[in-house]
């Protein structure tokens, strides 16, 4: 639904374009040749169903991020860009080598309570819920803008529109018609390529962009050499081809080719031999039909596939009494019980081979609850492994077997999108369409082969201005789905235009988050292949360890949000700002690790947050410009059923969902812009993250971007450098995401031509 | 009975001749032009009515015979009248660019279009007088149609109350590149009176291109206000009539003026394109009046 973007299209304004009846003579009726006649036959090309809608009319909180200022900032990546958003934090899942951006508070695991899109394609994986960044294939060179609409917006985009929304608008080739040329090296091994060439005929343009980055992560500890294995290599081509098909038509195709490596490290105690990178080939093609039936009218339709196919392998190296078959299927009725068999404790053993063992010896013994036919599948496994008159099987016991294990997972997302925009009078407007959308997996190991779930969404929003200075906004999306129930989202803004650009804003809303296919409906488990000998005599085996639940029965994660804004534009000063002050509840939060470790995944968690976002933009002179930033959140979480979990377990819960986040955090920066050179120097405050966790992890850092380019002819060659430094030396969110060093700094070569 | 009726209707015949004929060789000033046109009369009707000479309007060019003086509405009634009289003509709602081309039959004329300075000093007192503007042209040689200040090599100009960059189409490959080039520095892009630049194959590239950078279009002229563009000065029907006034009561009185642009302006807005780029615009006839005389 990118096309109604969120500063969308504006509402027509109150006052007619005032063209006179002189005019109307004097340019229609003269009837002469040029330029009269001429004139008379322009088009209306900026109609209202064109424009983008106004600061002081959006019924969101929106900020906007330009070409010019990530050009000015230097970063290298989209979550870097997000730390100048108020409110928005980065962290780092520690799971996946995988940056992540929370709006508020959340688990800074993954990113998947935020939509993300790249021209209208959703960037969240169709089998796992998360957004990996690394595989956005997008260049920060090639983005026109991103609106980033802080607060829930399903009523607008769908289910995962839950705490916000990036859209991230791709440049129109012919805006970036010729060749762009840039490399860039720095420490950390930080290096980055891309190159791109648009070219233009008399009705299509087009554009072909490789682009590729690398460094090696975090360095695991403070001191001493880079001894975290986080690095990533990612590169891919991207190719935008469009076409004016008439008059009043349009076409835009996408399509992209991925690679890319992700090197996962190897925590203490894992059963892993190699580490389990990640290498990802990627595809997706988009296609994006516009019609502008009249100034008033216009529709699209939007259809995309996209395909990642990720192999994740290691060796593992376990006991061979885990791929007993008795275990697998015993697990999934009594996975404490397998649980306590496994960890073969001398004394249970001692009472199994007993022979004579009740489930009330057992339950006195080890606590835990077990009946008559478990007990005697347990037996049957150790009667497998171990021949009580030969002592010598005991050590069967303690054998381990290798064998390779794999988390490859095969994701592909369908969508077709049809939307209509309808320009009924000055004062009203309606956006409405469908959306039929299918992910799918395919994973051996999450799904035991083909998963998949479709998604059907109805969605209608009408801008209604009732007075002049009043504007209602009124949404909702209705969702069925077959993996969970169906869902209505509504919105409900209010715009009240103090003065012209001057507006308080009344928002509330209702979103969701689906359950993802994994956390809905997971077949996970782990099957070794070319096992070594085992007593067991298998080449291949599974893991007892799985979840194999017909449905988890999760609710959709549910958030409603209050919302009161005001929007200035003080242009005499200069001066735009930006205050949201909120309140949401989020309900149903799904706060457990999706893993193969834990059993029970509930949704249960409730999570108040409530604070403020202040954002100004200074535009001091023309050269000089001020962007600040601060957000003050103030998140409290309650846990749901906690019956059964250790008190680790409930203070992991507990602080999961706000260890990336910081009550009071501030980003400014400065950015300015001579004739040839330009520098942006920004300041980032977080004190500090996890502090409502009782985790206290100040991150402050300074960044600085240089840039110098020289106009030699129609050449453009320029140079710049990027360098930040880390005030604090204490890690991100998890202990070893941090550097040896405090300064990370790279060089930036480029040309344009 | 029946000559009764064949002599009324040779009176009304007389009446009718005489009455269209008449003018043509009263009239002082002959309004001309090269068909009938509603507008034309009613332009003639706002001359008479603010001029003290006799004034009247024909698109006969036998009809101009009596004429002390020829009043031209239009390129293509410049063109019809080549050759064919030997009165001064004032040529009227006549772009600057045709008036060079006609200008051996013309005794002055009174451009249609705004001039590039005052459009380039709206977009200055709308944007802030340090923002960088671009102008593109077509060619480079172009540039001295519009104005007297040198242009430098690197496509900057001096003393145009501000930073200006002029880029030049034909030194890229496209009009597009060309966009492109200008956009990246440029705030606004400050339209020149080119019908072929922007004509209405290239306005909505041009509109499109410039808007989706945040970069607004000022005129070339108030056609474009319609199209998209963000504002423009513009002289209406009226004040056309007023300046013509003034410009025959000079040259009656033998002092022709030059040809040169319509003084008295409104400026336009398109409030929807303001609104869509988050701009709040002052009150358009203060900053008319401030653009007519700049003068603190």
């Amino acid at each position: 639904m990118r096309t109604w973007p969120y500063l969308l299209l504006a509402t027509v304004a109150v006052e007619a374009i005032a063209t006179s009846l002189e005019d109307e003579l004097a340019t229609e009726s003269l009837g002469l040749e040029e330029p009269f006649a001429l004139a008379t036959e322009l088009p209306v090309v900026l109609s209202a169903s064109r424009l983008r809608q106004a600061r002081a009319d959006a019924p969101a909180s929106v900020t906007v991020i330009e070409a010019e200022q990530i050009a000015a900032w230097g970063v290298r990546t989209i979550p870097e860009l997000m730390r100048f958003v108020p409110g928005m934090f980065i962290g780092h899942g520690d799971g996946d080598n995988n940056a992540s951006v929370t709006y508020h508070a959340g688990n800074p695991n993954l990113t998947r309570r935020m939509q993300v899109l790249v021209d209208g394609r959703s960037a969240i994986r169709p089998g796992i819920a998360a957004v990996v960044w690394d595989d956005l294939a997008v260049a920060l060179e090639d983005i026109q803008r991103i609106e980033v609409i802080r607060g829930p917006n399903s009523a607008t985009y769908g289910t995962n529109a839950f705490v916000g929304v990036i859209n991230i608008i791709t440049r129109h080739p012919a805006d970036s018609i010729g060749t762009r040329l840039r490399y860039q090296a720095g420490n950390q091994a930080i290096r980055g390529g891309f190159a791109s060439h648009a070219g233009m005929g008399e009705l299509s343009s087009y554009r072909i962009t490789a682009n590729f980055n690398s460094d090696d992560g975090f360095d695991g500890r403070a001191t001493g050499e880079d001894d975290f294995r986080d690095g990533r290599r990612h590169g891919f081509v991207t190719g935008y081809y469009h076409r004016q098909l008439s008059p009043v038509s349009q076409l835009n195709l996408q399509a992209s080719l991925k690679r890319g490596a992700t090197e996962m490290h190897i925590n203490d105690g894992d059963p892993w031999q190699d580490p389990p990178d990640q290498h990802v080939n990627q595809q997706y093609v988009l296609g994006h039909l516009q019609f502008d039936h009249s100034a008033e009218h216009s529709s699209s339709l939007r259809a995309y596939w996209q395909r990642n196919d990720r192999r994740v392998d290691s060796r593992a190296c376990v006991p061979s009494i885990g791929f007993d078959p008795g275990l697998f299927t015993l697990y999934q009725q009594n996975p404490a019980w397998v649980e306590t068999v496994f960890a073969a404790d001398q004394q249970l053993l001692g009472l199994l081979l007993s022979g004579a063992a009740t489930p009330e010896q057992v339950e006195q013994l080890t606590g835990v609850t077990v009946t008559q036919p478990q007990v005697e599948q347990v037996l049957a496994v150790l009667g497998r492994a171990i021949d009580t008159s030969d002592p010598s099987t005991l050590a069967n016991l303690q054998e381990e077997s290798c064998g390779l294990v794999n988390w490859d997972i095969v994701e592909q997302r369908y969508d077709v999108e049809w939307q209509d925009t309808y320009v009924w009078s000055d004062t009203l407007r309606t956006v409405m369409g469908a959306n039929l959308r299918r992910d799918q997996a395919d994973s051996d190991t999450y799904y035991n082969g083909y998963a998949k779930n479709d998604t059907y969404r109805l969605f209608a929003s009408g801008e209604w201005r009732f007075a002049k200075r009043w504007l209602l906004n009124l949404g909702a999306t209705y969702e069925s789905e077959d993996n969970n129930d169906n869902v209505f989202s509504p919105r409900l803004a209010l715009n009240w235009q103090l003065q012209p650009q001057h507006s308080l804003r009344f928002v509330a809303s209702q979103a969701v988050r689906s359950p993802d296919l994994l956390e809905q409906e997971p077949e996970y488990s782990l099957t070794a292949r070319d096992l070594t000998d085992n007593y067991l005599g298998l080449d291949q085996g599974t893991y007892f360890m799985n979840q194999t639940p017909d449905s988890r029965q999760l609710d959709h994660e549910k958030i409603t949000s209050w919302e009161l804004g005001y929007y200035g534009n003080f242009s005499q000063y200069g001066v735009e700002v930006d205050l949201k002050l909120y309140r949401t509840f989020q309900t149903q939060l799904i706060s457990d690790p999706i893993n193969l470790q834990t059993i029970s995944v509930r949704s249960d968690t409730a999570m108040q947050v409530q604070g403020a976002d202040l954002q100004v933009n200074w535009q001091i002179s023309p050269r000089n410009q001020l962007w600040l930033a601060s957000a003050y959140v103030d998140a409290d979480v309650t846990l749901g059923d906690t019956s059964g979990l250790t008190s680790k377990d409930i203070r992991d819960l507990q602080r999961v969902e706000l260890r990336a986040s910081a009550r009071d955090s501030v980003v400014a920066s400065w950015i300015h812009t001579a004739d040839d050179w330009r520098f942006a120097v920004s300041h980032f405050w977080a004190d500090a993250y996890g502090d409502a966790a009782g985790l206290s992890q100040r991150y402050r850092r300074y960044e600085v971007n240089v840039n110098r380019h020289w106009q030699l002819g129609r050449y453009r060659p320029y140079l710049g450098v990027f360098w930040h430094h880390l005030i604090d030396d204490s890690a991100l969110v998890y202990l070893r995401q941090r550097y040896e060093v405090n300064d990370i700094y790279f060089l930036r070569l480029g040309l344009e031509f | 009975m029946d000559a009764m009726h064949k002599s009324w209707w040779s009176v009304l015949m007389a009446l009718i001749l005489l009455a269209l004929t008449m003018p043509a060789w009263a009239a002082e000033v002959m309004v001309f032009s090269h068909r009938p046109m509603r507008s034309v009369e009613s332009f003639t009707q706002q001359l008479q009515q603010l001029s003290k000479h006799d004034i009247a309007q024909t698109t006969q060019v036998d009809a101009l015979a009596g004429a002390k003086l020829v009043v031209a509405v239009g390129a293509p009634s410049v063109a019809a009248l080549a050759g064919k009289v030997s009165q001064p003509v004032l040529a009227v709602y006549i772009t600057r660019q045709h008036y060079l081309q006609y200008q051996a039959q013309l005794r002055s004329a009174l451009f249609i279009e705004p001039p590039l300075a005052r459009q380039l000093a709206l977009a200055r007192a709308l944007l802030g007088p340090e923002q960088q503007l671009g102008v593109l042209l077509e060619a480079r040689e172009q540039w001295s149609e519009f104005s007297a200040q040198p242009l430098r090599a690197d496509g900057t100009v001096d003393s145009l109350l501000g930073p200006l960059r002029v880029v030049a189409v034909s030194d890229y490959d496209s009009l597009n590149h060309a966009l492109v080039a200008l956009l990246k520095d440029s705030h606004a892009l400050v339209g020149v009176y080119d019908p072929e630049l922007y004509s209405a194959a290239n306005i909505k590239n041009i509109l499109i291109t410039a808007y989706r950078q945040n970069v607004p279009l000022f005129g070339p002229s108030n056609a474009y206000i319609k199209a998209g563009a963000l504002a423009t000065t513009h002289s209406d029907m009226a004040q056309m009539a007023q300046r013509t006034a003034e410009m025959l009561d000079l040259a009656i009185a033998g002092n022709w003026p030059a040809a040169g642009y319509n003084p008295y302006f409104h400026v336009r807005y398109n409030e929807q394109v303001a609104r869509s780029l988050n701009m709040v615009l002052p009150d358009a006839q203060a900053l008319a009046a401030e653009l007519a005389d700049p003068s603190p």
